[in-house]
C-alpha cells in the first residue's frame, strides 16, 4: 500500500515537472514572429494569449490527472481483485496519456523555438517530437486495452460478430479517411508542415503505427462498453457507465486531435478566433471525459468505503 | 459450519444484483465490521442485526430509497426462509 502511494507520488511529481516545464517554455519563449504580422498583435498581446491560454489548458490537465488518479486510487482498493489488477493497468494507462498532453506540448514549444532559431534543425526537431508522441500514445493506449481485454475476459458472454462488424467497419473508414488527410492536407513545403518527411516514410513509420494505436484504443473502447453492459451489478454498472464512457471520450479525442494534426496547415491559415474556438472546444470535451472518469472511480470507490 | 457459508453465499449472490463483482467484498467487510466475525460464520440470528447496519450504508450508494428496501427485504428473507423469487 505504501509502495503504491509512493508511487502515486511519483506520477504526481513527474506531472507537475511536465506542466511547470510547458507553461515556463509557453510562457518565457519568445513568440514565433510570424505571429506578428499574421494577427496584428504586440509581443505583449501574444504573451497575454498564451497565458490566458496556458491557465485555462492546466486546469483542464489537472482535472484529467484528477481523474486518471482517481481511477488509480480506486484500482489501489481493491488490488488483489480480479479486476484490481486491470484496472491498476487501466489507470497506469490513463496516467501517462494524460501526462503525454503537457509532454508532447512542451516538445512541440521546443522544437518550434528551436527551429526559429537555427532553421536547419526545424525538421529533426519536429521528426523527433512527433516519434515521441506517438511512442508515448502508444504505450498509453497498450495498458489502456489490454486492461480493458482483460476486464472484458471476466464476462462470461461472447460479444456478437455483427457488432463486431460495425467496428471493424468503423476502423476501416477512420483509417481510410486518416489517409487521405494525411497524404492531401499536408505541404510538405512549407515550414509548419507537421511531419518533414516523405510520404512513404510517413506512412509507413507514422501513418501504420498511429492506426495500430487507434486500432488497440478503439478495441479499448469496444471492450469496456461491452464489460459494462455485460457485468453484473446496477449500482456497479452506474459507476463503471460513468468511467466507460469518459474513458470511450478520451479515446475518441485523443484520434479527433491526431486527426486535426494532419490538417494543421490548413488550420494555422485560419483566424485567431476559430483556432482558439477549436482548441477550447477540443479541451472542453477532454475536460468533461476526463470529469466522467472521475465521478466514475469515486462512485466505485464508495462502494469499497462503506 | 457449511450452513453459515451457504447464508453468506446467498446474501452475496443476492448483493451481486446490485453491487456486482463488489457484492463479496461488500458483505465480507460488512460483516467483519458490524459483527465481528468471519464472512463464513454468518447465522440467520446475525442477519436482523446485519441488515440494520447495512441499510443505512447502502443508502449512502444509492438515493433510489425503493431498491434500498427491495434490497433490504431480499436480504430480511434469507432469515424468513421465504425464496428470493418470491420478494424479489
Amino acid at each position: 500500500m505504501r509502495r503504491q502511494l509512493k508511487q502515486n507520488q511519483k506520477y504526481l511529481l513527474g506531472f507537475i515537472v511536465l506542466v511547470c516545464l510547458y507553461a515556463g517554455l509557453t510562457v518565457l519563449l519568445p513568440p514565433d514572429p510570424i505571429l506578428y504580422s499574421r494577427y496584428h498583435l504586440t509581443d505583449a498581446g501574444i504573451r497575454f494569449i498564451n497565458l490566458s491560454f496556458v491557465l485555462p489548458i492546466i486546469g483542464i490537465w489537472c482535472v484529467a490527472f484528477y481523474g486518471a488518479l482517481q481511477v488509480k486510487h480506486y484500482a489501489l482498493l481493491i488490488k488483489n481483485t480480479a479486476d484490481g489488477k486491470p484496472l491498476d493497468k487501466l489507470a497506469d494507462g490513463l496516467v501517462i496519456l494524460v501526462s503525454s498532453s503537457p509532454l508532447t506540448s512542451s516538445l512541440a514549444s521546443f522544437s518550434n523555438y528551436i527551429g526559429r532559431v537555427h532553421p536547419r534543425f526545424q525538421p529533426t526537431g519536429r521528426i523527433i517530437s512527433n516519434y515521441i508522441g506517438a511512442i508515448v500514445i502508444f504505450i498509453a493506449f497498450w495498458l489502456i486495452s489490454n486492461a480493458a481485454s482483460s476486464l472484458s475476459g471476466q464476462v462470461k458472454k461472447k460479444s456478437s460478430p455483427l457488432e463486431q462488424q460495425y467496428w471493424v467497419f468503423g476502423f476501416i473508414v477512420l483509417s481510410t479517411i486518416y489517409c487521405f488527410l494525411l497524404i492531401t492536407q499536408r505541404a510538405p513545403s512549407e515550414p509548419h508542415d507537421p511531419y518533414f518527411l516523405p510520404n512513404w516514410l510517413l506512412l509507413m513509420t507514422l501513418a501504420i503505427p498511429y492506426l495500430y494505436i487507434w486500432y488497440r484504443g478503439l478495441l479499448a473502447a469496444y471492450n469496456l462498453l461491452f464489460y459494462q453492459k455485460k457485468v453484473k451489478g446496477s449500482l456497479y454498472k452506474q459507476g463503471l457507465s460513468h468511467l466507460a464512457k469518459g474513458l470511450v471520450s478520451v479515446i475518441a479525442i485523443s484520434i479527433l486531435i491526431q486527426l486535426l494534426t494532419t490538417a494543421s496547415v490548413r488550420l494555422n491559415r485560419l483566424k485567431l478566433t476559430p483556432i482558439l474556438i477549436i482548441v477550447y472546444i477540443l479541451l472542453i470535451l477532454y475536460a468533461i471525459a476526463y470529469g466522467y472518469i472521475a465521478k466514475g472511480a469515486n462512485r466505485l470507490k464508495k462502494i469499497e468505503e462503506v | 459450519m457449511s450452513r453459515s457459508k451457504n447464508l453468506f453465499e446467498k446474501a452475496v449472490t443476492i448483493s451481486e444484483d446490485y453491487l456486482g463483482p463488489a457484492a463479496e467484498r461488500f458483505m465480507a467487510r460488512q460483516i467483519s465490521t458490524h459483527l465481528g466475525k468471519p464472512p463464513d460464520l454468518l447465522t440467520k440470528k446475525d442477519l436482523s442485526h446485519l441488515i440494520n447496519w447495512i441499510k443505512p450504508t447502502f443508502a449512502l450508494l444509492t438515493d433510489n430509497t425503493e431498491l434500498v428496501d427491495t434490497f433490504v427485504d431480499r436480504l430480511q428473507s434469507l432469515s424468513d426462509n421465504r425464496t428470493q423469487s418470491e420478494d424479489h
